[in-house]
């Protein structure tokens, strides 16, 4: 399926003020995995629960299946109940496991047999079942963590958002929880949105990654975002990020400004590369392998990240850290924010 | 000191001779107190969890003026509501003064506010987290609500048990509303005063004795059943 089940345009949220969010156009295709990244304070969150219908944009539109949602209408219940959230630190109400659980299904009068059945399969599914009697206050930061995802898979939701969902999860469970939202995504078509500081873990979940920087959405990734200082060049301008570090771009803007590269975007070769304006040598510091990617990062007086795809990268060889090489971008590829 | 101890050996006398005059008090009391906490929990904790969940203009001069009336003197309490209820007043002609009614209506008044401002501070103290949380999962409004409920119920009873100790002992209005008419609107606490004031203080006691024993009970019962019950669901 190629249709968004939710898709935002013109989205502005405000505080106090401060424009925290500015999206023209976002949208989230079914039965896809998507990773919002970005550092903290980019968002990313406040972006999970406008989609959530927790809370008011300040100016925009939502749709959902290509209707747009009237926050204030009867049938916005009915939208928010075709998905949930679970948020980085979740609290569980203050009774039994099972009764947490239950919740979600008993404000939607599931009956009794239904609702046991439901969170037998998902306390299993999160690794928790025997649990049911326990009280939820006493349990671990984990369990807690996996009691509230057993609470929104019992829900059955069309479209999943969790908010650093392996934020207070040990190493071990990172990868039970990774697990589980490719299966809750490849059996039941569930549209999972996530958050996550973490850009390895984004790739190896899934290649869909939205990138939020102070409220914009910025690429595919938030690595290579450097600061400097603008100055005329004969198109576009001159940035210097460091000293002898000077990018290209075909943008234009005086003075301070941030720097955004998008990693697909930077080619590694062994020669310079004449067509493009932007051209530094460096050494490989690290390569490692994601998603049928490959993950390098060159010092070149600055660290840079590419991503490049397996077959075009040309280093296989035991002496990779060793060699000189060249790092080349277009211009139109340095985007000013 | 032996009036103390003669107090003691008298009220369980008082108590295992099932004295009339006594059990009629402790009835009285408990049905007044019981009927003005029954009104006042069904005003006090609707109005203090909204107080809570709402912001408006005034909330904290509101909760100010609520926490303040918790302190009311119940004398002030029976002024007020006998000067609105006596024959020259503007409900006179109800002719409730010196009824039960009239009782009811002062500790209504002392207990409203102690159980609006404890439901407010039982309710604020719910994790902001717990309203949203049930929005996530599908709650309307109104079951999130519920949920906030639910997860402060146990300062909501604290509240409850608070505004009923506050009435079940208070004199001055019960004294002034009641007319401490014997066997009619003569409680327990109005009794006290009255055996003390005639130099009985045997008797006082014995009825201080049975008070206290009747909020223990109470209290127990609420501790041992309702309060286990609340925190196993």
């Amino acid at each position: 399926m190629d249709s968004a089940i939710i898709r935002v345009e013109k989205l502005k949220k405000d505080y106090d003020g401060k424009r925290v969010l500015d999206i023209p156009e976002l949208e989230f295709k079914t039965g896809s995995i998507y990773a919002l990244v970005g550092p903290n304070g980019s968002g990313k969150t406040t972006l999970l629960k406008i989609l959530n219908l927790l809370e008011a944009s300040t100016s925009g539109h939502i749709y959902f299946d290509g209707s747009e949602i009237n926050p204030n209408s009867r049938k916005a219940l009915d939208i928010r109940r075709q998905m949930t959230l679970v948020m980085q630190s979740p609290v569980l109400f203050n009774t039994s496991v099972y009764k947490n659980v239950a919740y979600g299904l008993r404000v939607r009068d599931y009956g009794k047999e239904q609702i046991r059945d439901l969170i037998k399969n998902s306390l299993e599914q999160v690794g928790l079942y025997g649990f049911e009697e326990r009280k939820a206050r006493n349990l671990s930061a984990g369990e807690t963590q996996r009691v509230a995802l057993a609470r929104a898979l019992a829900l059955e939701p069309r479209l999943l958002f969790m908010d650093e969902p392996t934020a207070n999860v040990d190493r071990r469970n990172v990868k039970a929880i990774e697990s589980l939202i490719h299966e809750i995504n490849t059996q039941k078509g569930t549209t999972v949105v996530f958050t996550t500081h973490d850009l390895s873990q984004a790739h190896r979940i899934t290649d869909k990654i939205v990138s939020l920087l102070d409220g914009k959405i910025i690429g595919s990734s938030p690595e290579n975002i450097f600061f400097g200082c603008c100055k005329p060049g004969k198109s576009g301008c001159i940035i210097e990020i460091k000293e002898g570090i000077q990018l290209k771009t075909a943008e234009n803007k005086k003075g301070e400004s941030g720097i955004y590269i998008n990693p697909q975007n930077i080619s590694i070769s062994s020669k310079k590369s004449p067509e493009d304006q932007n051209c530094f040598d460096g050494k490989i510091t690290s390569v490692a392998l994601e998603n049928e990617k490959v993950r390098a990062v060159v010092d070149i007086g600055i660290e840079l990240v590419a991503l490049i795809k397996r077959e075009e990268f040309q280093f296989r060889d035991s002496d990779i850290f060793e060699k000189n090489i060249y790092v080349s971008f277009k211009d139109s590829d340095v985007h000013l924010f | 000191m032996d009036y103390i101890l003669d107090g003691f050996r008298q009220a369980l006398y008082l108590i295992f001779t099932f004295d009339g005059e006594v059990f009629n008090a402790v009835f009285i009391s408990l049905r007044v107190s019981f009927t003005a906490i029954i009104f006042a929990s069904i005003v006090g904790l609707p109005l203090g969890f909204l107080i809570a969940v709402k912001n408006f203009r005034g909330k904290r001069f509101l909760v100010t003026i609520l926490n303040t009336l918790m302190a009311l003197p119940t004398v002030v309490v029976g002024l007020m509501v006998y000067s609105f209820i006596s024959r020259r007043g503007p409900f006179g002609f109800m002719d409730i003064l010196y009824t039960p009614t009239a009782m009811i209506i002062g500790q209504f008044i002392l207990a409203v506010p102690i159980i609006t401002a404890l439901t407010i501070s039982a309710v604020q103290s719910v994790d902001a987290k717990v309203k949203e949380t049930a929005l996530t999962l599908g709650a309307s409004s109104r079951q999130a609500a519920s949920a906030v409920i639910f997860e402060a119920k146990l300062g909501l009873l604290v509240a409850v048990i608070t505004g009923f100790g506050r009435i079940i002992g208070e004199v001055g209005a019960a004294m002034m509303l009641g007319g401490n008419i014997r066997g009619v609107t003569r409680t327990i606490s109005t009794a006290i005063a009255l055996q003390t004031s005639m130099g009985e203080f045997a008797v006082g006691i014995a009825l201080g004795i049975i008070l206290m024993l009747i909020h223990l009970v109470i209290v127990a019962l609420l501790l041992n059943t309702i309060f286990p019950h609340f925190q196993r669901r």
